[in-house]
C-alpha cells in the first residue's frame, strides 16, 4: 500500500468572533467588544480497512488542545446491521449533542447542554452500538452507549466522580415528500455517582427536526429539543429535577443567505442559578457551500440569576479548509 | 404421517423464489440507473439516489438512502469526485456484502488539471470534468462497466447480461450515428452555459462552450462577471445560453436581455425534464432543444 493511499482527509475549521455584551454577568465583562479566535477544529478521518474507519477531531481554543473526538468505527460486516464505535466521541444523547457547532446557524451551543454537560456538551470515552432498521421508506436507528468521563449536572469532568453511564437513543427518520424530511428521537441516560452512596442521575431527551429543501436556493429547517433530568443525591436524601428546551427556525431564502430565530431555556441543574431564557435572531452569508460563512447573532438572556436582561451580539467568521464533508441530516 | 413432501415443496418454492429475486442495485444518478435497467432487465431492481432534477454536486446524506443501500448487492457510482457523498451513505448503510463499481473506469476524462488544484479555482474536480455520461459514446463504456459489475454479483445471469449489453451497444451505436447526422447543422455553434457540465456533449455534437454564467465552478454569478459575459457574447454573436434546470434563471435572463440571446433548459440527466425519460431520450431531448433554438436564432 503506498503512503498516499493511507493519508487521512484533513480539514481545518476556524471560528473567529467579534463579540459585544451589554449588562453581562461580571465574569464576562460589561459593555465591551472583544475579538476572540474562538476555536480551531482539526478533523482527520479515513478508512482503516474495508470494514472500519477512524476519525479524530481536535479542538484548539485559547491555547488549550482538547481531543473532542477520536474513535474507530466498525462500519460493516457485523450481524443485525450493527455498527460499533469505540473511543472518545460525542454521545448521541439527543440530536444536537452529536453535532459540531459549525453546523449551526445559531452560533452557540444550547444552554441545556452547557449547563448539564459542560462547554463542549456530552463528550465521553466509551462504546456505541447502533443498528439501522428499515420501516418502509423510513429509517429507524437504535443506538446504545456505555461510557465514562463526561460531566453531568454541572459536575466537574472528573471521571472518578461517576460510575459508568449508559444511554440509548431511538430515532425515526421519515421522508414526508420528495423535498421534505423529518426525524423524531428519544434518548435516555442514567449514571450512578461514584461515591457508593446510591446517588443517581437520570435524564431523558426528546428531539425533532423538519427540513424542507425544494432546491438549492431555498430551505426551511425547524429543530426542537427538550431535556429533563433528575438527580437523587448521595444517600438518597434529596432529589432535584431540572431541564431545558431549545428551538430554532432557520430559513434559507437565497443560495447564499439565511435568517432565523431561536428560543433557548434552561432550568439550571446547579442550585442557585435558577432558570435562564434566551431569545435571539441570526443571519448568515455563505459565498460557497462549506467554505466560509459569516454569521450574525443577536441574543437576549434573562433569569433570576441575571441582574438585568443580558444582550449579546456575535459576528462570526467560520471557515473550512479541506475536503468537503457532507453532514448527515 | 410424513411431512417430507411438504418440506420438499416448501424447499423448492423457496429456491425458486430466490432464483427469481431481482438483484438490488442502487445508483448515484438516473443516467446509470437507466443503463443498468437496460442491461439488467427483469433480473435487477434499480434505484437512484438523485432524481435527475437534483444538482448531483450537493446531495444530503439521508438515513433513508442508507436504508436503500443496506438492501443492495451493488452500488454504481459516477466517480471522478462528483458523488463524493455516496461514501458516507454506503458506510452508513452497514452493508458488508455490497459491491461498489465506478462507472467512469476507462472513460477518456476531459479537463483533467495538469497542475496543483485548490479552492481558488472554485468547486473544481481534481480528477477532471465528471459529466462524462453526456457523451453517448461514454454510455457504451458505462454499459460495459455495469455489465461487468452485474456479472460479478450475479454470475448466474452472465449470459443474459451479455446479450443485453450487445443489444444496448447496437441500439446506442445506431442512435449515435443518427444524432451525429442530425447535429451537422450545429457544428461550430458557440454557446454559453450556466455550469461547466457540457464539454462531453460539446465534443460529441461539435458545439463549443465559450463562457459560463458562473465565474468559476460553483460560484454564484456577480454583476461584473455578467457584464463581461454580455460583452463577450455580443462580440462573438452568441445567441444561446444553456442552463441546467436546478439553477436559478435570474442571471441567464439578465444576460439574455442584454444580448438578445435565448435561454434554453438543457436536461443534464435522465428525468431532469419532460421527454428525457431514459438514456436514449435524454440525447433526443438535448438535440431537439438545441436544434430548435439554433434554427430560430435571430
Amino acid at each position: 500500500m503506498s503512503q498516499t493511499t493511507v493519508n487521512p482527509a484533513l480539514s481545518f475549521i476556524g471560528d473567529m468572533r467579534l463579540s459585544g455584551f451589554r449588562h453581562a454577568p461580571a465574569a464576562v465583562g460589561d459593555n465591551k467588544m472583544i475579538f476572540d479566535f474562538h476555536e480551531l477544529e482539526i478533523a482527520a478521518g479515513a478508512a482503516l480497512n474495508p470494514y472500519a474507519r477512524a476519525d479524530v477531531t481536535l479542538g484548539i481554543s485559547h491555547g488549550t488542545i482538547d481531543i473532542e473526538e477520536a474513535y474507530a468505527t466498525l462500519l460493516r460486516g457485523l450481524p443485525l446491521n450493527l455498527q460499533v464505535k469505540a473511543g472518545q466521541y460525542r454521545v448521541d444523547f439527543g440530536k444536537l449533542n452529536t453535532q459540531h457547532p459549525h453546523q449551526w446557524s445559531w452560533v452557540e451551543r444550547p444552554l441545556m447542554f452547557t449547563r448539564f454537560f459542560g462547554e463542549e456538551g456530552l463528550d465521553a470515552a466509551g462504546l456505541n452500538i447502533s443498528s439501522l432498521v428499515s420501516v418502509g421508506r423510513s429509517a429507524l436507528t437504535l443506538s446504545g452507549n456505555i461510557f465514562t468521563g463526561g460531566s453531568y449536572w454541572g459536575d466537574s469532568q472528573d471521571p472518578k466522580l461517576h460510575n459508568l453511564a449508559e444511554s440509548a437513543r431511538v430515532s425515526l427518520f421519515a421522508p414526508v415528500t420528495e423535498h421534505a424530511n423529518l426525524e423524531f428521537g428519544f434518548s435516555g441516560l442514567t449514571t450512578r455517582l461514584g461515591d457508593s452512596t446510591g446517588g443517581r442521575t437520570t435524564m431523558g431527551d426528546l428531539d425533532f427536526k423538519y427540513k424542507w429543501r425544494p432546491d438549492m436556493y431555498r430551505s426551511v429547517v425547524f429543530v426542537a429539543e427538550g431535556m429533563i433530568g433528575s438527580r437523587l443525591a448521595a444517600g438518597g436524601a434529596t432529589r432535584t429535577t431540572a431541564g431545558g428546551f431549545f428551538a430554532s427556525l432557520d430559513i434559507q431564502f437565497h443560495r447564499q443567505y439565511n435568517v432565523g430565530a431561536l428560543m433557548d431555556y434552561c432550568r439550571d441543574p446547579v442550585p442557585g442559578f435558577g432558570r435562564q431564557t434566551g431569545i435571539g435572531v441570526f443571519a448568515g452569508f455563505s459565498l460557497v457551500e462549506e467554505t466560509y460563512r459569516i454569521g450574525l447573532l443577536l441574543r437576549q438572556d434573562q433569569g433570576p440569576a441575571l441582574p438585568r436582561p443580558y444582550q449579546t451580539v456575535i459576528l462570526q467568521l467560520l471557515w473550512s479548509l479541506g475536503p468537503h464533508k457532507p453532514h448527515q441530516f | 404421517m410424513s411431512h417430507r413432501p411438504a418440506v420438499i415443496i416448501l424447499g423448492l418454492a423457496l429456491l425458486s423464489l430466490r432464483a427469481a429475486a431481482a438483484v438490488q442495485v442502487v445508483t448515484s444518478t438516473t443516467d446509470i440507473k437507466s443503463i443498468a435497467e437496460y442491461i439488467g432487465g427483469d433480473r435487477v431492481s434499480v434505484k437512484s439516489i438523485t432524481t435527475g432534477k437534483d444538482n448531483p454536486h450537493f446531495v444530503e446524506v439521508l438515513p433513508s438512502y442508507m436504508v436503500m443501500v443496506s438492501k443492495a448487492a451493488l452500488y454504481l457510482k459516477i466517480g471522478l469526485g462528483l458523488d463524493f457523498w455516496a461514501d458516507p451513505i454506503i458506510d452508513g448503510s452497514r452493508n458488508g456484502r455490497i459491491a461498489v463499481a465506478d462507472c467512469s473506469e476507462g472513460v477518456e476524462v476531459l479537463e483533467k488539471p495538469s497542475g496543483p488544484v485548490d479552492a481558488s479555482m472554485g468547486d473544481i474536480h481534481p480528477q477532471g470534468n465528471p459529466h462524462y455520461w453526456l457523451d453517448p459514446r461514454n454510455g457504451l463504456i458505462m454499459a460495459r462497466n455495469i455489465k461487468k459489475a452485474l456479472v460479478e454479483v450475479d454470475p448466474g445471469n452472465a449470459t443474459f447480461y451479455e446479450a443485453n449489453l450487445q443489444k444496448f451497444e447496437r441500439e446506442l451505436e445506431t442512435k449515435i450515428e443518427t444524432w451525429q447526422k442530425a447535429a451537422e447543422p450545429l457544428k461550430g455553434l458557440e454557446i454559453v452555459t450556466y455550469h461547466n457540465s457540457w464539454p462531453y456533449l460539446g465534443r460529441f455534437l461539435g458545439i463549443k462552450t465559450v463562457g459560463f454564467v458562473e465565474p468559476k465552478p460553483g460560484i454564484e454569478p456577480t454583476a461584473s462577471h455578467i457584464a463581461e459575459l454580455i460583452d463577450l457574447m455580443k462580440s462573438r454573436g452568441i445567441r444561446i445560453i444553456g442552463k441546467e434546470p436546478y439553477f436559478a434563471d435570474k442571471a441567464p435572463r439578465v444576460i439574455a436581455a442584454g444580448t438578445g440571446a435565448r435561454v434554453v433548459d438543457l436536461p443534464p440527466s435522465v428525468g431532469a425534464s419532460e421527454g428525457a425519460s431514459d438514456y436514449f431520450s435524454l440525447f433526443d431531448t438535448l438535440l431537439s432543444r438545441l436544434s430548435s433554438v439554433a434554427r430560430n436564432m435571430p
